[in-house]
């Protein structure tokens, strides 16, 4: 599809849409040849929501993550799409910014915490410094105003702000850290914010933490959020709604416990049978048999297909299309009925097992 | 009576770190039964890692002793010590760590095979690798015979490690983390396979994790064991510790658990500790070590008494002053 | 649990020797794919033949004679004439021989007991690291080529083993270090704790895990010797430190230099030629040393 130049050919947009992606398409040139890691992903992100990216190792979440802030790496090129920003008056297609209109929606519209930089902190400079420096690239603004704003932050953050921001980042521990670089993430007020594995590596309290500070800090702020996650469980926790990716695609997209419940795409529904939980009696898992595809040479027709319990012959040809499987609910999977249907019952049916229904 | 085949006797480890000792594990003892499987549950720095590599032999204790059918490890002869090391194997965490890069899957696990004359000619090799390889299932085995671990995904080279520690025939096999680096779809599979290992060939398992679930689906019919910065807090079979916990310590670490589903993880009762810090191990509170973050403490005892791990009911014993009735909890401020 | 195993295609008895040359062939296309490691290796590739195989060939034309004093280039005699109108070519042909068999023996030396005493270091610990940990510092800051002159006053040097040998062993510190701590961090990887596991013994942990994941590292430093050594031999030949016997083409310098060529623009070529001839080696060693760190990583190698 052609590229849209400029704001000539902005489309009708709902009001609560903050961001727009159409049909994005991201490549990277590697050894063996074209690794296509992102393919046509489309979705709206609505004020004040959140959307969980889950997916495996290598099925472009990452990928996805880093081209909404355009931050991709130099072997990577957006082969096509949009991505259409609103705030207010403020419009613009991501994809077409240039670098310094890029430096502004960075932190300012869009904010993103990446995943490990609580261990990447400048080792010598104090909170306050790291705060004022983020804030002076892009706004004037007095060291003490930016230490207010940094201390109403960290204390939404719970952590204590006279203490913390003096502090050195060492004196930190990792959880108070990623607190910390959640609290600059927003210090310029943004629209917008991506969290990459943003409780991976950390442990089961200090993760309970910085999933009740999310949760909070989206109801006081109202900034939407975009969190990519391995950890269903997270997703349970703080998503609205869940998008599933696999193989470069969102395959299935849809209100979280649409999701959990009801699934429509037989790979969401593996992934979710493949996480035990801690409360309740034991239960059966089952695993999904194979291995995720080559992203240079994928099979033909549905990506999943060659892992598929419910494949046929059309699956093995035809990639399909996202089907709308209910309220906005939408699922990649040519036979999303069957599935469903025998998913959802087998599901009740050992949570009810589980007394858990 | 048979004795256990693993027992880790009232063990302590003191590593010196910038010349100022700590304890990672402080006076635990541990048994595991012939075929029976035992989890190790904590958060990082709990001291849980320590125990496996003193459980296998690659660690020595400061103190305490660590028994292998009955017999101190570290009084061994040489054909006794011979035996336990081949009978007790470790499966690391990182499966990109743990085998060497520069040797194919066949040079791996010919190296064992070769060294403790397990196989007498090559053709016998060839087999027993085949055989290995199918075991762990690593099909079709022509496929990887000469394949470098860099050219295998995360749970194929954590398939390969699992057979690698099969070439000795262990009976007793430390599983630190095995899990946890790899994706959620072939984790199970691995689960399942390591369960195969229990089932039909009576491996004993430390299995040593972070995750509560996954401790919870993999040593159902075992116990589990919980630890706080190098101590034991809990210990109990596995439904007693994950469903009716009795230490504040795991009470908290179950409630703070997030699950993959929405409405049981969002609607979960909480532990609210009264800290988030965890301490320094160079620096333990006196008494109880939890009792700084502990909703149920209780001044004049729990800061000043350690508590000792006292059965609460069969098989299941707790490290706690009020969870054993030694003291009662006062009514807490709301 | 016994499975029949149906049995898998026998190999050839031949296999290892296949393998052997399976392995050489895919670190010679490796080399080859890396440009820079290629001209490194037909650049040491020519020396060879240059300095080992030409000599058999080619006579060195050791005849004084009058009439062809500073003689310019010509087709035949590419470099012309020295002082006393002997070829240069044929110098430069037999002048490289034992200059490069004596830095391949130092670095070899210098190599061998560093890497061991790096690996004795890690592996062992304790005092025995700390002390020798402590001299290879004190080494380290003892300028090494003004002690080699020093050296070479005290010590008559008679035949090219005892340059061997006092290079070798002055260059063995660094080495020790760099070993030393590669091996400290190889010994903290998992699979070498698997290995102790296994109970696999000392020297399959040394020479079978530790090692082979340092060959890269090895073989650089290796490399890197020999151009140390060149430039110290060639220095104390041309400081006189050494005695002047045979042709080799740092006595070619220092007979440029003491007999009045660097005045005279005739014998431009009679000084180049050796210094190009030392300048071009050492640049295809470090050419080739570039190559060699991609020929001993497995990942690129299958």
């Amino acid at each position: 599809m052609p590229v849209s130049n400029g704001k000539s050919s902005w489309p009708e947009l709902a009001n609560d849409v903050v961001l727009s992606v159409r049909d994005l398409s991201v490549d990277y040139q590697a050894r063996r040849g074209l690794v296509k890691a992102a393919r046509n992903v489309s979705f709206d992100l609505h004020r004040g929501e959140s959307i969980a990216l889950v997916g495996e190792s290598g099925c472009g979440k990452t990928t996805l993550g880093l081209a909404l802030v355009r931050l991709l790496v130099k072997q990577a090129t957006i082969r096509n799409g949009q991505m259409l920003y609103q705030r207010g008056e403020k419009k613009m297609d991501v994809v077409e910014l240039g670098q310094e209109e890029l430096r502004q929606y960075r932190w300012a519209e869009c904010a993103m915490v990446f995943q490990g930089a609580q261990n990447a902190f400048n080792p010598v400079l104090r909170i306050r410094d790291q705060m004022y420096d983020t804030v002076k690239a892009h706004q004037d603004s007095s060291k003490e105003e930016v230490r207010k704003r940094g201390m109403d932050l960290l204390r939404m953050v719970q952590l204590e702000p006279q203490r913390v921001i003096d502090a050195y980042p060492h004196e930190l521990s990792g959880g108070m850290r990623q607190r910390v670089l959640i609290a600059m993430s927003l210090l310029l007020n943004p629209q917008i914010l991506i969290l990459d594995e943003p409780t991976t590596a950390l442990d089961v309290i200090t993760q309970r933490t910085i999933i009740e500070v999310l949760r909070r800090l989206k109801e006081e702020l109202g900034f939407a959020m975009i969190f990519i996650t391995h950890d269903l469980s997270v997703a349970a926790e703080l998503a609205d709604r869940v998008a599933t990716m696999y193989a470069g695609r969102i395959i299935e997209l849809g209100p979280v416990n649409e999701i959990f419940y009801r699934p429509a795409h037989p790979y969401s529904a593996g992934l979710i049978h493949a996480v035990p939980t801690v409360t309740g009696a034991y239960e059966e898992l089952t695993s999904i048999e194979g291995s995720p595809p080559d992203l240079i040479d994928p099979p033909p027709g549905c990506k999943f297909h060659p892992r598929c319990g419910f494949a046929t012959e059309v699956c093995r040809v035809d990639e399909p299309e996202g089907y709308g499987v209910g309220a906005n609910h939408q699922a990649a999977c040519h036979h999303w009925q069957t599935v469903r249907a025998t998913l959802t019952e087998q599901r009740s049916q050992q949570r009810a097992e589980r007394g858990l229904a | 009576m048979t004795a256990p085949i693993l027992e880790l006797d009232n063990v302590t480890q003191i590593f010196r770190v910038h010349n100022r000792p700590m304890a990672a594990v402080d006076g635990v003892s541990l048994t595991v039964n012939e075929g029976e499987t035992v989890c190790l549950v904590g958060e990082s720095g709990c001291g849980k890692t320590t125990m496996g590599k003193i459980a296998c032999g690659l660690r020595q204790p400061t103190y305490g002793r660590v028994l292998f059918r009955g017999q101190d490890i570290w009084k061994m002869d040489k054909k006794a010590w011979t035996e336990y090391r081949q009978a007790v194997q470790i499966i690391h965490q990182d499966p990109y760590a743990s085998l060497n890069p520069v040797q194919t899957v066949s040079q791996i696990l010919s190296a064992p095979l070769q060294r403790h004359g397990l196989v007498k000619n090559r053709a016998q090799m060839r087999d027993r690798i085949y055989e290995l390889l199918l075991t762990v299932d690593l099909t079709p085995v022509e496929d990887f015979y000469d394949k470098f671990p860099h050219q295998l995904s995360g749970g194929q080279r954590q398939r390969l490690s699992v057979a690698r520690a099969l070439t000795v025939n262990p009976s007793f096999i430390v599983a630190d983390e095995s899990v946890s680096m790899v994706d959620v779809s072939i984790r199970v599979s691995l689960l399942r396979m390591l369960g195969n290992l229990r089932d039909r060939l009576g491996v004993a398992f430390l299995f040593i994790t972070h995750d509560l679930a996954i401790a919870k689906y993999f040593a159902w019919q075992g116990r589990i064991g919980v630890m706080y910065v190098g101590r034991m807090v809990e210990m109990g079979s596995t439904p007693q510790v994950v469903n009716h916990p009795e230490h504040p310590y795991t009470r908290a670490l179950l409630s703070a658990v997030p699950e993959a589903d929405p409405e049981l993880t969002r609607h979960k009762e909480r532990v609210s500790l009264r800290s988030q810090d965890i301490p320094s191990l160079f620096n333990l509170p006196i008494g109880c070590a939890f009792h700084p973050r502990c909703p149920l403490f209780v001044e004049g005892t729990c800061d000043r008494v350690e508590p000792a791990l006292l059965p609460v009911e069969d098989g299941h014993t707790v490290a706690c002053h009020v969870a054993t009735g030694q003291v009662v909890a006062r009514e807490r401020a709301a | 649990m016994a499975t029949a195993t149906p049995s898998l295609e026998r190999p050839s008895p031949l296999a290892p020797l296949n393998s052997l040359f399976s392995g050489i062939w895919s670190g010679v296309r490796l080399l080859g794919a890396n440009r820079v490691g290629l001209l490194g290796l037909l650049g040491v590739t020519f020396f060879f033949i240059l300095c080992f195989v030409m000599p058999l060939i080619i006579p060195l034309d050791d005849k004084v004679k009058i009439d062809q004093i500073y003689a310019a280039p010509s087709l035949l005699h590419p470099f012309g004439f020295d002082s006393q109108g002997k070829d240069v070519w044929t110098q430069i042909i037999h002048g490289g021989r034992t200059l490069i068999l004596i830095a391949v023996g130092a670095a070899v030396l210098a190599t061998l007991v560093g890497a061991a005493l790096g690996a004795f270091s890690a592996v062992i610990g304790g005092r025995f690291d700390s002390a020798l940990m402590a001299l290879v510092d004190v080494w380290l800051t003892i300028p090494q080529l003004p002690l080699l002159i020093v050296l070479a006053a005290f010590i008559r040097v008679n035949d090219p083993w005892t340059l061997v040998f006092i290079m070798g062993l002055l260059s063995w510190a660094p080495l020790t270090r760099a070993v030393r701590s590669q091996v400290l961090s190889i010994k903290q990887r998992d699979f070498i704790e698997a290995a102790r596991a296994l109970d696999l013994g000392t020297s399959h942990i040394v020479f079978r895990e530790v090692l082979p994941n340092m060959m890269s590292y090895i073989s650089i430093n290796f490399i890197l010797a020999i151009t140390y050594a060149m430039y110290f031999q060639t220095s104390l030949v041309f400081l006189g430190l050494v005695p002047l016997s045979g042709t080799n083409w740092g006595v070619m310098i220092r007979f440029a230099q003491t007999r009045g060529a660097i005045y005279s623009s005739d014998s431009f070529w009679y000084i180049m030629a050796p210094v190009l001839a030392i300048a071009l080696f050492q640049l295809s060693l470090v050419a080739l040393e570039r190559g060699v760190a991609e020929v001993f990583n497995p990942r690129l190698r299958s």
